[in-house]
Parts: structure tokens; C-alpha cells; sequence
């Protein structure tokens, strides 16, 4: 039976809370997520059930069958040796048409979006010119190598002196790499893992098709000419527009063969209707889809179908084949607008209802589902349960200050409520503008413990694009229309999207520093005792002599600047070697700045995008006023007495520990701790990461989040003074209180983040886990809905929930094989439960469950009345 | 070198607890069910087979991953459920 | 000596295709698994020696 939340007393009304769905009520508490899918149609239900999950979990692939792929790495490193002597940008042009000329493509029963990157749906491809570490990984690993594994070997020797890495490590100290390579006080720079971050611009592709962007393309090479040859020789002005020529050639090329490569599939479709199918309807349908892919991307899109297809093929060769990049960042509701108006609306091109509709965005999540990164180690480890950053943006207002959500955006939220798969996941950009129904939508796949859509303040986002806009060095950036055209790049921090000034690189942001390590070696004068026996940071003194709480303070802002600047110097190395020899002749085909001023997609920045995440910041916050309270202003403990206590992870010390963990914590509306606590996010941790400038002239602000580092870096740190034993996970996530210490309720929690002033950070992540009897109860949606609108006001840039019970969440971890349909929210991603690691489900289960009290009621301000 | 780097040192050297570079050693942490790469560097590795006493994972790095070994080297994989 | 020609996996690209070549073909084998099936297309040459290939079969 599931549980029913006991009545609550409020202003005078016994308020019960029975079920929404009343059939709900004899349901398990322990098996009710097992009750909740619902695939709209017999083919999602059966490509549900024959989809290949390429999640990972501890740096592996949970799948068992999964393997790397040569193909990629082969006629890449083919491509490469065949163009030598060319210019760069000409060589990787080259490298994308041999791959695509030579790769396998495949087809698989029943999809109606086709499109791979491997020569094998079971496996993942490699990319040995960004990284030959992350691909050796691969190799020396028996499961999984790339076969034949001599062949591996002797490519990735060969791009020992090619690769990106290769080109960026001359510039940093052994000792500056030692550093950056541990994942212990930061994350290891781009250039030595191979990870990225791109937002495509779609627009282009769907809006003029990519024989358009030949032809602009062409004429732009034909422009230049002309100018070269005009009278007057003038060799400032004109000898940059050789390189320019080169890069408008490689477009060419590089669009003619994802053209051509898209038709290669069109004709399998067909040989395949013609020759294998037995079932007239699926063949009927394998036609229409041969004429799809020879139509699009060549053609702009007319229909949802062609636009559904546009995205895959260009989503896979920005984030899959032309070079690695996670993300699936684009605004979906708005992009597909136009065409699912003209075919479910209009009915003028494939037309179909809005059920029709439903059932393709759920065969894109499916896509998304078995998509395989061949992503470095670090990369499998860090987002565990899931197989890469899928995350989509929905919502928001348009440029014109209209609401955003329309019927497609509803169809999203359907597909995702009904399919119930961990990718992609959706942001939801909160504005009071936007319509009830589809809010209700969110609230159901939140009620339905999917984990997003997480929710983004729409305004306080908008308002950040034009803040960077005015750091634009050719003053291009956002304009107050385009500042609503936004989407999260990754899981938390915005960027534009659109035909141009979309973000290209992970250099320009993200990455990581881990200010619980930071703080650990601040206390150890740089050195890392308990993981690496390194020296991670400069010398800033033995803590027993800092006799004052400020000298601390300062001695950590040493620390963390240093781990700052090394690491944004380090994406900064990586973007110059980008912009030279990883140049994206296709990302730039199809990017209206780069073709209008012939520059590289890693080369130009017209709206700047800096950020970088501090991952772990609230074990040192709570560490920190701990400290003050304890060491400094009661005097209970020496500084010393605290760090032979550290020294024996507590062991011997449990009284003192025990006064450590009571020490007040974030998160409970505490004014002592919240008053230091604000001004770390605000001075330290914000105030000097805006002091750096990078590549493109704007500041890098912080993107306090968590992905699954906040585990990975736990094992990495040893114990710190907020009562955290050694190896522990640290706190989940941006701004959220630390697992278990936020005791006052959801309210509370709010009043606390709503003290940081949200415009000094770039985003926060805000993890909150309801209680899933008053969410499923017939109040449920009020409930939340006053929540939301409170967040709203209180000017917090995000949150996003778990709503799953304990009950279940133990069930799963006893017999994971009868809960293959529990997902959980990690922290900017959402995870299938039983893919993670006991380690990491145990931190979901000590996540506070936030139960609603009558002081919760008025805070948020719902009337007893509404509660009847 | 401050007299807390020391300290600091030696606390790290306590935490290898038996863990010691043997060259050549046919029972290296590479092969080890404890052992996993390093996040970044595939010849280097991090331990996972310490666990707190309370049952939390405390990794340890092992700066050479190939000749590295301890007297509790197990052979085979660890299973992701038993891992971070 | 068998050649790809001679395969039933081999479907000769058309003239009018952006990739054609004269012999250029795709092979295309349907391949069945636990998960389903599924068709994988290769580029191939018509006479290219087929030999070292498992799957070779011979239209009929």
C-alpha cells in the first residue's frame, strides 16, 4: 500500500492529503516508479525495451557488450597522414570526409531518426587527436580495447605529436600538469582529457539547409578573390583573407560530405525497404525516410520529422564526429516550433497529430539513450548512472517578451513523463508568463521522480546574457532580443543559442576547482596528505600560527585564486591550439558569424561566455564556520587540537567531531552561518574568479554545481572540519546544503540561498528532495506550484528536485533487477538508480526529504482554502 | 620545508600502508580488483580498496600503476556497485 | 577469386549519388542480436576480393 501523508493542521482546517490518482493508493510504496512509465505508442514501448543503455558507472560501462570502436580513430589518423602538407584548417576538413566517406552507417528496426557514429551500434568511437592518455585508457583496457589493439596502439603513437595535448604541454610545468591531472583541488584541463562542451547553431541548418551554406560559403571565396585581385595592392588588409579562403573551402567540404554522408543513409533506408523488409507498413515508412535524409540536411527542414532528423545528424557531428563535445543544449521548443506547427497544426508537411509528435521527441530520447560517448575515464566516472550530458532547454519568454511554451513544448514534457528514460534532461526556463498547462506538465514529470525538469530563473538568466554582451570584443554580443534565446550549455550554466554567438568550445566554459580539497590543503600549507602526497597549491603558512580567523580566510582566497588561475590559463592554452590546429570547419559552416567574417568556430568569441565550477563549496563553507566558531571566537579548540583530529579522521575524537558536525550548517536559515557563508560565495569564491579575463575579454564567473564529482572528489579528500569523515562524499551540489545537516524544512533552505546574491554568480545549483505522499496527494500541484512561484521571487537562479521515497530507494539497492525504471536526480543530470554505485545511491538516500509543515504553507502562501 | 608539509608527509606515507613499487612485479595494481586508472593518466592509478571504518572509500593514488603492488593485491575487476 | 560484385550484400551506387564511383558499391548485411535487428552499410569496390570476408554469400 503506499503511504498516505498524515492531516495537517492548518490555520484552523484539518487539511488530509488522499491521492490525486486514487489507484495510487494500493500501489507499493517500494515499486510505484516501476508503475509510471507509459510509452505513447507500441514502437517507443519496444525500443524502450531493446535499447541499447550505454550508461557508466566508476569509470566503466555498465552494459557489459559495449566496446570501442576503430573506425573513428582510423580513417581520422587516414585523413590526417593523406592530408599532409595542407593548411590545418584544410587537414581537418580532410580527416571529417575520409571519415565520413569510409564509416559504416547503420540502421536499426523501428527507429524513425537514424544516425550513428560507430561502426556498431554497441560501440563508441575514439578520438587520439584531442588526447592520447584518454584514448590509452581505452587501450589497456581488456574489456572494452578497440580491436585489432596493435593498430590502436600504433595510431595513437602517432598522435603522441599531433594531438592537442602534444600542443599545449610545453607550456605548463611538469609540476603545473602533475597538479591539474590529480582531479583532487581542480579538474584536469580539456586538452589532457578530451572533454567539450559545444551549443550547435541548429538554426542555420533547419532555416537555409547546407547547400545554402555552400553557396554563402562559395560566395564569400568569391568575394575575397575578387578583393586579392582588385587594383592597388594593399598586403595588411588583404593577406588575411588567404586564411579566410582556406576556412570557407573547408566549410565547402566539410558540408558536402555530411550531405553526401546523409544520403548514404537515405540509400540504405531504401535498400533496405526494397530488399529486406517483409512488412509493407515499415517499408512505406523506410521510403519516406530515404527521402528525408537525401532531402535534409541539404534542404532546410519543412516538417516535425525533417527537423527531428536535422538535429540528430547535426548533433552528431558537433558532439560526436567532428570532434567529442557533451551537451545537447539547444531551446527544443522553440526550434521545432515552426515545423511542428506546419505538421501537426497546418498539416501542410508531414502531417501528423499531436500524438505523432509525442512519439518522435520519445524516439529522440531513446536516440539519446543509446548514443555512446568515447569519453576518457574520468569523464564515465563522473556522471554515473547516465551515459553522457544530454540536457535540453524548454520554456522562457520569445525575443518579443511573449511566453515561450507552446504545444511543442508540452509535447516534450509528454514524451519525457511517458518514456520515463534518464536522457535527455530538460531545463525549464521559469518565468510568471508561462502558461499553467505546461507548468503542470513540469510538475508531473517532477511528481513522477524524473529529476527534471530543472528549473531555471528565466529572467535573472536573460539578464546575464546582456551582462556578458557588453565584453564582446567586436561588439556583437547578445541584444535584448537575442538575451531571451537561451539554453543551458550543460547542466547549469546559460549561453545563447541561435544562428550565431552560441558558445563552441568548453574552454570558453566550464571545468572545475574543488573548494573542499582546497581547504584541506590550506590547513596543510599546500600539501595533499591524503590522496596524491603532493604539494597541489603554493605555500601559505602552517595554520597554527594563523591567529586569527581572517588569516585563514585570506590563506585560502591565496589557494583558491592560484587553482583558479591555473586552471582558466589552462583553457585559454587549449583555445589557442583550438583555434590553430582543431579548427570545426563544419561548427563554422554553419554559424553565421564565422561564415560572415571567415573565421574559425574555436577561434571567434562574439559573446563572451567565461565560467568555471566550484564543485564541493559548501564542505568548505560549513568547514569554515565551523572553524570561526569553534577555534576562534569560543576558543573550545585549539587549531592544533582540530588537526590531529583531521589527522585521525576523528578516530579517538568523537566528542570534538560531534561538536564539529553540530556547528551550524548552511542550509537552515542560520544567521551566524549564513553571514559567513554569503560572503564566501560572494567575495571568495565569485569575487576572484571575476577578476580573471579570458580568452574572449569577459569575466569567468562560478557555476556552483556538482555532477557526480561531489563523490569522486569526497573519495579524494580526507576529513574536514565540518565532521565529514575521510573519503565521504562531499555536499551535492552549487548552493545546496550538505546531505542530511538542512533540519528546518524546504523553507528554510530558501530563505538561506536566497541570502547569496544571485547576480554575483553565474548559476547554483539548488538540489531539494520532496516528499512523494504530498506531491502525489490532490494538493500536490498547488503546493509545488507556490513553491515555484516563492523561488521565483526570492530571485534564486535554481532548483531541482528528487521525488522518490526512502522505501523504494532501499527496495531498488536489495534487487536492483525489478527497479531497471527508478531515476534519480544526481545533481545537474539524472541518473537510472541501479547504474550507481552503492557509494553514490547512498548519498541520494541521506539527502533530506522535505516534508511541508504549516509555517512551509505560509511562507509560500497557500491559503487553507485552496487546501480543502 | 614547514614543519606541517612534514607532518603532512608523513601522514601520507602512513596512509600507503604496505603499498610499494616493485619493478617488474607480476602483481601490479594495473591487474589488481582494487586498482582503477588514474582519472587522467592511464600509467598512474588510484586504490580503492581502503575503506574508512565507516565503510567510506578513501582512495589512495598509486603514482606508478604498473609496478605497484600490496600484500592485499586481489586479481580481477570491481564490480561499479562496489566502486565510487 | 570471389569479389564483392558477387556478393548478395552488394548494392552498386547509383549514378546520380554524390559518393558515386564507377564499381563503388554498399554492402549491406542485416546483423541480429539480443537487442534486435539491425543493417550496417560499408563502402565497398565491385572487385574487390572477398576471400578474407565472413560474410560472403553468393547471389543467387
Amino acid at each position: 500500500m503506499a503511504t498516505r501523508h498524515k492531516p495537517i493542521e492548518y490555520h484552523g482546517k484539518n487539511i488530509e492529503f488522499p491521492y490525486e490518482n486514487p489507484a495510487e493508493e494500493v500501489i507499493d510504496d517500494e515499486y510505484l516508479h516501476e508503475h509510471l512509465a507509459k510509452p505513447t505508442t507500441e514502437r517507443t514501448k519496444r525500443l524502450k525495451a531493446r535499447c541499447r543503455w550505454k550508461h557508466c558507472a566508476a569509470g566503466e560501462f555498465v552494459d557489459n557488450s559495449v566496446r570501442a570502436g576503430m573506425e573513428r580513430m582510423r580513417y581520422w589518423t587516414e585523413g590526417h597522414k593523406a592530408s599532409d602538407g595542407n593548411k590545418d584548417v584544410i587537414k581537418r576538413a580532410i580527416c571529417l570526409q575520409t571519415f565520413l566517406e569510409k564509416c559504416t552507417v547503420i540502421l536499426q528496426e523501428d527507429e524513425k531518426i537514424i544516425g550513428y557514429h560507430a561502426e556498431e551500434p554497441t560501440m563508441v568511437p575514439l578520438y587520439p587527436e584531442l588526447s592520447f592518455l584518454a584514448t590509452q585508457d581505452y587501450i589497456q583496457n581488456s574489456r572494452y580495447a578497440p580491436q585489432p589493439v596493435e593498430e590502436a596502439k600504433e595510431i595513437n603513437e602517432y598522435w603522441k605529436k599531433h594531438s592537442l595535448l602534444s600542443k599545449c604541454m610545453p607550456y605548463f610545468e611538469p609540476y603545473e600538469l602533475e597538479r591539474m591531472y590529480r582531479w583532487a583541488s581542480m579538474e584536469a584541463p580539456a586538452f589532457a582529457t578530451g572533454f567539450n562542451s559545444i551549443v550547435p547553431p541548429y538554426e542555420t541548418v533547419a532555416e537555409d539547409g547546407l547547400l545554402k551554406r555552400i553557396e554563402l560559403a562559395q560566395e564569400q571565396i568569391n568575394k575575397a578573390k575578387a578583393e586579392l585581385a582588385a587594383p592597388h595592392w594593399n598586403a595588411p588588409e588583404r593577406l588575411p583573407l588567404l586564411e579566410k579562403i582556406d576556412l570557407w573551402s573547408a566549410m565547402i567540404m566539410a558540408d558536402k560530405a555530411v550531405i553526401s554522408w546523409a544520403r548514404r543513409h537515405a540509400r540504405l533506408c531504401r535498400i533496405v525497404a526494397e530488399s529486406f523488409e517483409t512488412d509493407p507498413a515499415r517499408r512505406e515508412e523506410l521510403l519516406e525516410m530515404a527521402e528525408i535524409s537525401q532531402r535534409i540536411p541539404a534542404e532546410p527542414c519543412q516538417g516535425l520529422w525533417d527537423c527531428m532528423q536535422m538535429k540528430w545528424y547535426v548533433y552528431l557531428m558537433c558532439h560526436a564526429i567532428e570532434r567529442y563535445a557533451s551537451g545537447f543544449a539547444h531551446k527544443e521548443d522553440k526550434l521545432c516550433w515552426p515545423y511542428y506547427k506546419a505538421s501537426v497544426i497546418d498539416k501542410t508537411f508531414q502531417p501528423m497529430t499531436h500524438k505523432d509528435a509525442v512519439e518522435l521527441f520519445e524516439c529522440e530520447r531513446l536516440k539519446c539513450s543509446e548514443h555512446g560517448a568515447g569519453k576518457s575515464r574520468v569523464n564515465r566516472e563522473i556522471f554515473p548512472g547516465s551515459n553522457d550530458l544530454f540536457i535540453l532547454t524548454i520554456g522562457g519568454l520569445n525575443r518579443d517578451g511573449s511566453d515561450g511554451c507552446n504545444d511543442c513544448t508540452d509535447a516534450i514534457l509528454e514524451a519525457a513523463r511517458n518514456i520515463r528514460t534518464t536522457e535527455p534532461s530538460i531545463v525549464f526556463r521559469w518565468n510568471p508568463k508561462g502558461r499553467l498547462k505546461t507548468k503542470r506538465l513540469v510538475f508531473e514529470c517532477i511528481r513522477d521522480g524524473m529529476g527534471f525538469p530543472s528549473i531555471k530563473n528565466d529572467a535573472l538568466n536573460a539578464h546575464q546574457m546582456l551582462y556578458y554582451a557588453r565584453f564582446s570584443q567586436n561588439n556583437n554580443g547578445a541584444t535584448p532580443e537575442e538575451a531571451h534565446d537561451w539554453a543551458n550549455v550543460l547542466c547549469m550554466s546559460p549561453g545563447l543559442v541561435g544562428r550565431r554567438k552560441t558558445q563552441k568550445t568548453r574552454s570558453e566554459g566550464g571545468g572545475s576547482i574543488f573548494p573542499a580539497k582546497i581547504l584541506e590543503i590550506t590547513l596543510n600549507d599546500g600539501y595533499d596528505w591524503s590522496y596524491s602526497d603532493t604539494q597541489l597549491g603554493p605555500h601559505t603558512g602552517d595554520p597554527r600560527t594563523f591567529d586569527t580567523f581572517e588569516k585563514l580566510w585570506e590563506a585560502f582566497r591565496v589557494q583558491y585564486e592560484y587553482t583558479v588561475s591555473i586552471s582558466i590559463r589552462a583553457k585559454d592554452v587549449s583555445r589557442y591550439w583550438e583555434a590553430r590546429m582543431l579548427q570545426l570547419p563544419f561548427v563554422s559552416s554553419i554559424d553565421d558569424g564565422c561564415m560572415e567574417l571567415g573565421r574559425d568556430a574555436c577561434d571567434l568569441s562574439e559573446q563572451p561566455n567565461g565560467w568555471h565550477n566550484p564543485i564541493t563549496t559548501v564542505v568548505a563553507a560549513n568547514s569554515l564556520v565551523a572553524i570561526k566558531k569553534l577555534i576562534y571566537d569560543e576558543k573550545k579548540y585549539t587549531m592544533d587540537q582540530m588537526l590531529d583530529a583531521l589527522y585521525a579522521n576523528w578516530e579517538g575524537y568523537e566528542e570534538m567531531r560531534r561538536d564539529f558536525v553540530n556547528a551550524p550548517k548552511w542550509g537552515n536559515d542560520d544567521e551566524y552561518a549564513d553571514a559567513i557563508i554569503k560572503k564566501f560565495y560572494e567575495d571568495i569564491i565569485a569575487g576572484e574568479m571575476r577578476k580573471i579575463t579570458n580568452y574572449s575579454g569577459g569575466p569567468v564567473m562560478p557555476v556552483g554545481q556538482a555532477v557526480g564529482l561531489y563523490m569522486e572528489v569526497g573519495s579524494r579528500t580526507g576529513p574536514t572540519p565540518d565532521g565529514r569523515y575521510g573519503g565521504e562524499a562531499c555536499d551535492d551540489g552549487g548552493i545546496s546544503p550538505y546531505m542530511g545537516t538542512d533540519k528546518k524544512g524546504p523553507t528554510a533552505v530558501l530563505k538561506s540561498v536566497s541570502k547569496v546574491d544571485s547576480t554575483t554568480q553565474k548559476a547554483n545549483l539548488l538540489n531539494q528532495r520532496l516528499s512523494v505522499p504530498i506531491m502525489r496527494s490532490k494538493h500536490g500541484f498547488k503546493i509545488w506550484l507556490a513553491y515555484m512561484n516563492t523561488w521565483y521571487d526570492l530571485n534564486i537562479d535554481h532548483v531541482q528536485f528528487n521525488c522518490v521515497s526512502n522505501a523504494e530507494l532501499l527496495a531498488a539497492q536489495r534487487e536492483p533487477e525489478k527497479h531497471q525504471d527508478l531515476i534519480v536526480r544526481v545533481s545537474g543530470f539524472s541518473a537510472r538508480f541501479v547504474d550507481i554505485s552503492k557509494y553514490g545511491q547512498d548519498t541520494i538516500i541521506a539527502r533530506n526529504e522535505q516534508d511541508f509543515g504549516a509555517e512551509d504553507f505560509d511562507f509560500i502562501n497557500v491559503s487553507a482554502e485552496e487546501l480543502v | 620545508m614547514s614543519e606541517v608539509v612534514s607532518k603532512a608527509k608523513e601522514l601520507a606515507e602512513k596512509r600507503k600502508v604496505g603499498m610499494r613499487v616493485e619493478s617488474g612485479t607480476t602483481k601490479p595494481c594495473l591487474k589488481c580488483r582494487w586498482g582503477t586508472e588514474d582519472p587522467t593518466d592511464p600509467s598512474k592509478g588510484q586504490c580503492i580498496g581502503y575503506r574508512t571504518g565507516m565503510g567510506g572509500i578513501w582512495k589512495r593514488m598509486v603514482h606508478d600503476y604498473y609496478n605497484t603492488t600490496c600484500d592485499k593485491f586481489e586479481e580481477g575487476e570491481v564490480d561499479f556497485r562496489d566502486h565510487v | 577469386m570471389a569479389t564483392c560484385a558477387q556478393c548478395k550484400s552488394f548494392f552498386p551506387v547509383p549514378e546520380n549519388a554524390d559518393d558515386f564511383a564507377p564499381g563503388k558499391g554498399d554492402c549491406v548485411r542485416e546483423v541480429k542480436d539480443e537487442k534486435g535487428k539491425y543493417w550496417l552499410s560499408k563502402p565497398v569496390v565491385s572487385d574487390m576480393d572477398t576471400s578474407k570476408c565472413p560474410f560472403f554469400s553468393e547471389k543467387v
